[in-house]
């Protein structure tokens, strides 16, 4: 043969490996389901007295803001913050601590901004949010945002992992899920687990336009899907969601929107495929993050700012049909002063039924609350 | 320090390395090969520290890491190797075809009603992505363009590898300043042909 024509397929050898190559690591992705554990009725449930625990946790730094929860498997909770001289500042770091028995056991500083840089191998100029979770075999992992060039629309979220519970951390992954220089994805709330082992992560966008997103992870932390949850009108960020079936979910989200300044929702019947808008909720909301989960009995319980304006004023609210129609059930917190903030609040339940909530108290640190079905329900008042 | 990290803070000495080679054209006119000096700069901008970290850890945290096209197409510029085989000129199909990937970035700005859809969801779970992009360079290919089939075939290797942070295959082909690039060339191309 013309050994010039056998040199020109040289290249044509070299794409049919590199095609071979690419199929061997697309993911093997399953149809996704989420892990909805069976709903425990009132004859299950052991009769408790009433708990309602409220604790300060301590303060490192003057200001202190977007607290996540883990609840540990021994019982503790773990609370994770961003704190510094305020938000957004070079100082700020990710603050943890270790809560027993509605005491603080241990607290420390979890994450520096140098600490990321080092893991990440970039500048970094700011921490933000941080989400944990824990994974099948102990891990806590953390899903943290960082900016390096601009303000929060400059952002993006990186996997970290720990061995130890929180106190050391090492690269996972740095999520790439936006294709202009991964400008402008964030989180904020919990993410859910799916059947298969992988993760369903709400996140958002906020550059430009404001909008939700649902990102499939493996257990490792690759991306293996990204979905928009669909916009028709105003900006909406921040899901927070909760799976009510193996296939459904609803998820309620921060409206930016001046002109529908009511939680909006988002669901899904297909495991996250697709997300559909849904009419917005009968609940005003300022601009303000709120927190969704199911509980064990089945129910949806939300945390939220239910204002058309500031966020002095922080409740509970109720839904016995996924997500449809709310009741309002507790004021957490209210105040007559408008600048007071009680904000960005994160609910989570353990594994003993007890539910805890935390959330940024004027924006000087935050505030733990945890209380159990007797008391959500009783008559005690805050 | 991970393969990604590598790969990434390399391509910020490559860009830098290509940005004095693209100076060193303006104003002398030829593209001579990088001498001993050059090779410097990459090793500066890895290595010598301005605040906090190096050079190119700010680098990458403005603009992040290029595609492996970019990439490639950079090492072509710099060091013209010859397991490249010679750049075809501009053409139009080549750049029509980068082109199309402009819907990646226009949900980004425009406020459009969005399905669950979108061009840049394509990239997870990559199996039609794949067949796009071999049967589109297999079409340029009879354009005698065996530079760019060697170029896909390396980014094509690169995602298989898991060379960058991205899990999207787009990632690997394409990114905004490749496609500010070809649209430049496209137009310049154009303008040049309208004046002939």
């Amino acid at each position: 043969m013309n050994p010039l024509r056998r040199a020109s397929r040289i290249p044509l050898l070299l794409l049919a490996v590199g095609l071979a190559a690419a199929l061997a690591r697309i993911p093997a992705a399953q149809e996704p389901r989420f892990l909805v554990a069976p709903a425990v009725t009132p004859d299950e449930r052991p009769m408790r007295q009433p708990l309602h625990r409220v604790l300060d946790l301590p303060r490192p730094t003057t200001s202190a803001h977007a607290s996540c929860l883990l609840p540990m498997p021994g019982g503790d909770l773990l609370v994770g913050w961003f704190g510094g001289t305020r938000e957004g500042a070079r100082d700020v770091t990710i603050e943890m601590a270790r809560v027993r028995e509605g005491v603080v056991v241990e607290r420390w500083t979890s994450l520096t901004r140098q600490r990321l840089q080092q893991l990440v191998h970039r500048s970094i100029r700011k921490l933000g949010n941080p989400v944990l979770w824990m994974d099948t075999v102990g891990r806590v992992h953390m899903h943290v945002v960082s900016v390096s060039v601009g303000g929060w629309s400059g952002s993006a979220i990186n996997h970290l992992v720990s061995p130890d519970q929180g106190r050391t951390w090492s690269l996972g992954r740095r999520l790439v899920v936006s294709p202009l220089f991964n400008l402008s994805t964030l989180v904020r709330n919990q993410p859910l687990m799916m059947q298969d082992g992988s993760i369903g992560l709400p996140a958002y966008h906020e550059f430009v336009n404001k909008w939700g997103l649902w990102l499939r992870l493996e257990s490792e932390g690759r991306v293996i899907d990204s979905v928009r949850m669909q916009k028709y009108e105003g900006g909406r960020l921040q899901p927070a969601v909760a799976a009510t079936s193996p296939t459904e979910a609803t998820a309620a989200l921060r409206s930016a929107s001046r002109h529908a300044r009511r939680v909006q929702r988002n669901a899904t019947r297909d495991g996250g495929r697709s997300w559909p808008q849904r009419p917005a909720l009968d609940v005003p909301n300022p601009d303000a993050s709120v927190s969704l989960i199911r509980l064990d009995d089945g129910s949806l319980l939300m945390a939220a700012n239910p204002l058309e304006s500031g966020r002095h004023r922080l409740e509970l609210l109720h839904s016995l049909d996924a997500g449809e129609t709310w009741t309002r059930l507790r004021v957490i917190e209210s105040s007559d002063a408008t600048t007071d903030e009680f904000s960005y609040p994160f609910l989570a339940q353990d594994l003993s039924g007890d539910i805890h909530l935390s959330y940024t108290l004027l924006r000087q640190g935050i505030r733990l609350r945890t209380f159990n079905a007797a008391w959500l329900w009783g008559e005690e008042t805050p | 320090m991970t393969l990604q990290a590598i790969y990434g803070l390399l391509a910020q000495g490559l860009i830098a390395l290509a940005a004095w080679q693209a100076v060193r054209v303006w104003r002398t006119g030829r593209l001579d090969s990088p001498g001993p000096l050059a090779l410097l700069l990459p090793a500066a901008v890895l290595l010598v520290p301005v605040g906090e970290v190096p050079i190119a850890h700010h680098l990458r945290g403005v603009w992040g890491d290029p595609s492996v096209v970019t990439a490639c197409l950079l090492v072509a510029f710099v060091f013209r190797p010859r397991w490249l085989p010679p750049m075809p000129g501009r053409d139009l199909r080549i750049l029509l075809t980068l082109l199309v990937t402009l819907p990646l970035y226009l949900p980004l700005f425009l406020e459009i009603p969005m399905s669950t859809w979108d061009l840049y969801g394509l990239g997870w779970q990559p199996f039609t992505l794949l067949i796009g992009v071999a049967v589109a360079t297999i079409l340029l290919r009879a354009r005698r363009s065996d530079a760019w089939t060697v170029i896909v075939a390396v980014a094509l290797l690169a995602y298989g590898a898991d060379l960058m942070e991205s899990d999207n295959l787009w990632d690997y082909l394409v990114d905004p300043p490749l496609l500010l690039a070809m649209a430049f060339l496209g137009f310049t191309g154009i303008c040049t042909s309208l004046q002939r």
